[in-house]
């Protein structure tokens, strides 16, 4: 018997591995939780009607921004493009045709009364119990 | 004889002047003397395309960018699953 002796069990080996595959999947789990939610900043100026949902499926200024704004409203158009470029791609459309669609729903069911949206005469309304002004083209 | 060949549309046919100073060797070898009349050859023809040339200049007035994009109706009814989902996945953008 000149086997040297292991460190540890199997079993306990089994365990360790099944402990840190827990805690690696929790920190998934609560970073993908975490980002399931609007930047407050970009919920306020939602609600507050300074930027609203535009036809072609981005945000766009319903008054002149301010810096602030400006950068926010730019990070998500930029996120919201790498999504419908993507998308476009696995659905063989154009990336103005993926979007245009979303933005079809986004003024339908994402926005909520008192939020802004621009209606197909490019003029900004704001959202209330009746059916949003879309485009005819959406389906 | 072969120079009464040598006339402006001449250039293929005039082979024997060509040959006797071999394909490549010096100013009289067969390509150069090919060159030289194509040269000659193209001189008119670059003139006639210079007017061609495309002019543009900026617009006086503001460029608008235009929301009447392309939109093919038809691609947006089968979008309806791939937009709900994606607009599921990322709240965070939309």
């Amino acid at each position: 018997m000149a086997d040297k002796k292991p460190m540890m069990s199997d079993k306990m080996q089994d365990r360790l591995e099944m402990l840190v595959a827990a805690l690696l999947l929790g920190a998934t789990v609560t970073t993908a939780a975490y980002a399931q939610q609007r930047d407050p900043a970009y919920q306020a100026a939602r609600s507050e009607g300074l930027i609203g949902e535009l036809p072609t499926g981005y945000v766009g200024y319903v008054t002149a921004p301010s810096a602030a704004i400006d950068a926010l409203v730019k990070d998500i158009n930029i996120k919201r493009k790498q999504v419908y470029t993507e998308q476009a791609l696995t659905n063989g459309v154009t990336v103005e045709e993926f979007a245009f669609r979303n933005g079809c729903r986004l003024i339908k069911e994402k926005t909520v009364a008192g939020e802004k949206y621009q209606a197909p005469d490019r003029t900004w309304k704001t959202r209330d119990a009746s059916p949003p002004v879309v485009d005819a083209r959406c389906p | 004889m072969i120079h009464l060949l040598n006339g402006p549309f001449s250039m293929w046919t005039a082979k024997g002047e060509h040959m006797r100073g071999g394909l490549t060797k010096g100013r009289n070898g067969a390509i150069h003397s090919i060159m030289k009349k194509g040269v000659i050859f193209l001189l008119p023809l670059t003139g006639l395309l210079l007017p061609g040339c495309v002019q543009v200049t900026a617009p006086d007035k503001p460029i608008v960018i235009n929301l009447n994009i392309a939109i093919r109706q038809e691609v947006l009814l089968r979008l309806d699953e791939a937009s709900k989902k994606v607009t599921e996945a990322n709240p965070e953008i939309f």
